[in-house]
């Protein structure tokens, strides 16, 4: 069984030109981005600052301005779009599993891009290793493209940081795109990740994933809470006043993950309780909503 | 702690299933989570919010245990027995001495007395413990109510005037030895009117004494002791009885000296043996005087008489003391011959050992009585020696029966073996005739004729009798010496057996002993006091309540029965006092240590009901805030 049905790439494909312009790559694609760079097209000048190409220096400006500013221009780049996929134990959690939810988001984010000629690096972070897969391009892409999603079974502990550190080091380098599924319960690899994409300039989106029993967990009576990853365990008197404080502590928890994003100018998206998967992916390829749940 | 059903402590193996309950009540389900970070944080925050909240869902458990505790405990009825060690622990001992009963201005001195310890206990705390000991013949405990505001006052009322001197120095050792083991503050307190034998004591007792002294002191006389003794001088075979009397009297008033007079007598007796006038000073005074008793008197006691003016007391006025036994034996000769018997007479006058009297003389007073015709048909009381007179015929004579008379008889045999005819020779003695006696079981024949035994005897085990069947003037025998010793033998083997036969002799007031040949007879047959004491050798004590006390038991001798009686009357002379521990009759003695029990059973009953609710609201809270 697929993980996209045909209704749902159909629907994806009718999301295609929103998608078209709003990442950037390196090399000359067959889509505009939103990232300015030394095309034909003209897009603004900018002062210029040491380690920029001479090349792009607009000497007619300089006559006229008397001052060194760099011709920028839209780019029509090769864009490289980095899936960063947590797969730990903690995803396997839930009703659906928030694993078969990163599951679908991961393959439409990658069916969009592979028929968008976009090259897709796909990075699973689990049982405290990273899992990279061999970049792909093009729609003839889709089937390995899913089949490697549908392969991977969630174990172990995150170590997206160490996912994110492959991917600013690997061929396609920096300014690339990428998108990070995760529930963030990973003591702050997630967090690490994201800041290390965003040092490297990379246009990061965070897609948030919980689940609807960790929003309102349905705990009737007094139970041991026994952690998937860490096997710890951890004995609670439940009582309306326990939950509601779990409220409000996961409510802060999703705001300082959110509040991380937008310092690190990281695109954050809430995925909670599974939402309608075409919805969520025009929020996540309509214009930059940072906060938008 | 006791517990009074420690049965009911098997409640507590309610305590398992409880367990088993919570225990698999903690049994949690298990939930899987993403992550404990949030969950560990929100309990962090919690622990340190609520403080003991945190075990609210042990709470109940150890309520419920608590609870279930608590019920074991009620249902074993514990009790913490405590000693009452902050109490005072208080006697009142409550002179009622005949002396009490004296009037003044309208009241007696028991009612006074009563009206002090009213006071004294007015001023006591209320945690006070008061006991009361009646002091009157003997030292009596009068139970009191403690619950009962008005048991003092009850018993109080109750109390009498008993007519004895008393002794106060007993009670107060009965309260000294009650109050010996209990803790705390302790005191006696004694309401007297002083006339009573304590002041010797008050200055060594164990614990605080105070003597509480009501009416007003009057001469109080009164006969302390009676003594005699026989003056040293010659004897003779009839003579006086010539004694020392030594009479200890004692004022005790506060009026300075007190003209007394004395009046001595024999008992029975008419005429006054002595009169003596003389000034009794405070405190004792000593008296001796002779007193001069005629053979022909009845000598067995003396009784002593003291009069004095506004005396407060005259129970102890009197004083009766047995006349001691000297060391000749008191011989009665009863004998029909008209002109009496000389030759039986002058050879028991030959014993100086010996106190000859007449008939007329009391036969429990003498040691031997000798008859010289007139045998009774029954055996006499005490030891006897009986002749037969040649005129006489007899069937029967002392309990023998006899035969004859036989003329010109023969002896035939003697038995030597036997002290009393030891001597006797029978081929120089001739009777002119002669009985013999039909010898029965136990009888004794100490001389045979050709006809039969003619000296026969018979002993039991309170006398002894003799019997001779032929007349010593109608033959040549009181011209044998054998004659002579033939009487002095029987008088000696009298005298072996003078305490036997002194049964009769008991008086009150005096202590008599006597050889108890495994079973005694003791007959009091005077005054008011008739009472047969069988004594079996075994160690034994009567007592007699009313009118007097006797108190026998065994002396020092294997054999030897010592009689001593109280007479009412005669306490001031008690030769012999009366344990205190005998005299305590009539309620309890207090509890040593004075130990109280305080039941905790309400208060464990309580708790339990107190934390079953707690624990219900507990629950109750719970569900509603869940729910």
């Amino acid at each position: 069984m697929s993980l996209l049905d045909a209704d749902t790439l159909r629907g994806l494909d009718a999301l295609q030109g929103a998608l078209r312009g709003q990442v950037r790559g390196q090399r000359a694609g067959d889509h505009r981005s939103l990232r300015k760079g030394p095309s034909v097209e003209f897009a603004e000048h900018r002062p210029y600052a040491p380690g920029d190409d001479l090349r792009r220096i607009d000497w007619n400006a300089y006559g006229r301005l008397d001052e060194l500013v760099v011709r920028l221009s839209a780019a029509e780049e090769d864009v490289t779009l980095h899936l960063l996929v947590d797969a730990s134990e903690s995803m396997a959690t839930g009703t659906p599993t928030k694993w078969h939810e990163a599951q679908r988001i991961a393959a439409a984010v990658g069916y969009a891009s592979l028929t968008s000629g976009e090259r897709v690096s796909l990075t699973v972070s689990l049982g405290g290793r990273t899992a990279p897969a061999a970049p792909l391009r093009g729609r003839g892409a889709w089937s390995r493209f899913e089949r490697a999603l549908e392969s991977i079974v969630p174990e172990g502990r995150s170590c997206l940081d160490e996912a994110a550190r492959r991917a600013i080091t690997g061929p396609s380098g920096r300014d690339a795109a990428a998108v990070v599924l995760s529930d963030a319960l990973d003591e702050g690899a997630t967090l690490r990740c994201l800041a290390l994409l965003s040092a490297a300039r990379h246009s990061t989106t965070f897609v948030h994933l919980l689940s609807q029993d960790e929003l309102d967990p349905r705990l009737d009576d007094d139970a041991t809470l026994v952690d998937v990853e860490t096997g710890e365990r951890l004995d609670v008197a439940v009582d309306p006043g326990l939950l509601r404080a779990y409220s409000a502590k996961l409510d802060a928890f999703c705001r300082e993950v959110e509040t991380e994003c937008q310092r690190r100018g990281v695109r954050y998206l809430a995925a909670f309780a599974a939402p309608p998967l075409l919805t969520l992916m025009a929020r996540l390829f309509a214009a930059p909503a940072r906060g938008a749940r | 702690m006791n517990f009074l059903s420690p049965l009911g402590l098997i409640a507590l193996g309610a305590l398992l299933p409880l367990a088993a309950l919570y225990f698999r009540k903690r049994q949690r389900t298990e939930r899987r989570v993403s992550s404990l970070a949030l969950w560990r944080a929100v309990t962090r925050e919690r622990l340190a919010a609520t403080g003991l909240k945190r075990f609210r869902g042990d709470l109940s458990f150890w309520l419920l245990a608590a609870s279930v505790v608590c019920l074991a405990l009620a249902l074993a009825r514990p009790v913490k027995t405590m000693a009452l060690r902050p109490r005072e622990q208080l006697v009142l001992v409550l002179d009622t001495t005949a002396s009490m009963g004296a009037r003044e201005g309208g009241a007696t001195r028991l009612d006074l007395a009563r009206g002090a310890a009213l006071a004294l206990a007015a001023t006591l705390s209320r945690d006070t413990a008061v006991r009361l000991v009646s002091a009157g013949c003997r030292p009596v405990w009068r139970p009191l109510d403690p619950g009962d505001p008005n048991a003092l006052r009850a018993a109080l009322a109750a109390q009498a005037v008993e007519p004895c001197g008393g002794d106060l120095a007993a009670a107060l050792t009965l309260a000294a030895d009650a109050l010996r083991d209990l803790d705390g503050p302790r005191r006696v307190v004694a309401l007297t009117d002083g006339s009573t034998r304590s002041d010797a004591l008050v200055g060594a007792f164990p614990v605080p004494l105070e003597l509480v002294r009501v009416g007003t002191l009057v001469p109080n006389v009164g006969v302390v002791s009676l003594g005699t003794r026989e003056r040293p001088g010659p004897t003779a075979a009839l003579r006086d009885l010539d004694l020392s009397a030594t009479v200890q009297g004692v004022n005790r008033g506060a009026a300075g000296e007190v003209t007394a007079t004395l009046s001595l007598r024999t008992a029975r007796g008419v005429s006054r043996l002595a009169t003596r006038v003389f000034r009794l000073a405070t405190g004792r005074t000593t008296l001796t005087f002779p007193v001069a008793l005629a053979a022909s008197d009845d000598p067995r006691w003396l009784e002593l008489h003291l009069d004095a003016a506004d005396n407060a007391l005259a129970l102890d006025d009197d004083a009766t003391l047995a006349v001691p036994d000297t060391a000749a034996l008191r011989v009665r000769l009863v004998s029909t011959a008209p002109e009496g018997s000389p030759w039986v007479a002058r050879a028991l006058a030959a014993d100086p050992e010996v106190l000859l009297t007449d008939g007329a003389a009391d036969p429990r007073t003498v040691g031997l009585t000798v008859y010289h015709g007139g045998l009774p048909s029954r055996a006499p009381l005490g030891n006897s020696l009986g002749f037969l007179r040649a005129r006489e015929n007899p069937s029967i004579a002392m309990g023998f029966a006899l035969r004859g008379p036989w003329q010109n008889p023969r002896w035939v045999d003697v038995e030597l073996s036997d002290p009393r005819v030891r001597f006797v020779s029978p081929a120089d003695v001739h009777f002119a005739s002669a009985h013999t006696a039909a010898l029965g079981p136990g009888d004794e024949a100490l001389a045979t004729l050709d006809r039969g035994p003619f000296i026969v005897a018979r002993s039991t085990a309170g006398a002894s009798t003799t019997l001779v069947g032929a007349d010593p003037d109608a033959s040549d025998w009181p011209l044998r010496v054998s004659f002579v010793l033939f009487l002095r033998d029987a008088v000696e083997h009298a005298r072996t057996r003078r305490d036997a036969s002194r049964v009769g002799l008991l008086r009150t007031g005096a202590l008599s002993r006597f050889a108890s040949h495994g079973s005694t007879e003791v007959t009091l047959s005077e005054g008011a006091w008739r009472r047969t004491l069988t004594h079996d050798g075994r160690e034994a004590t009567w007592f007699v309540d009313h009118p007097g006390a006797v108190t026998l038991d065994r002396g020092r001798g294997p054999e030897a029965l010592g009689v001593s009686l109280l007479d009412a009357t005669e306490t001031a002379l008690a030769v012999a006092d009366l344990p205190w521990q005998r005299a305590v009759t009539g309620g309890s003695a207090p509890t040593p240590g004075g130990l109280a029990q305080r039941p905790l059973w309400p208060l464990a009953a309580a708790l339990a009901l107190g934390l079953l609710t707690l624990d219900a609201a507990l629950y109750h809270r719970l569900k509603r805030s869940r729910g």
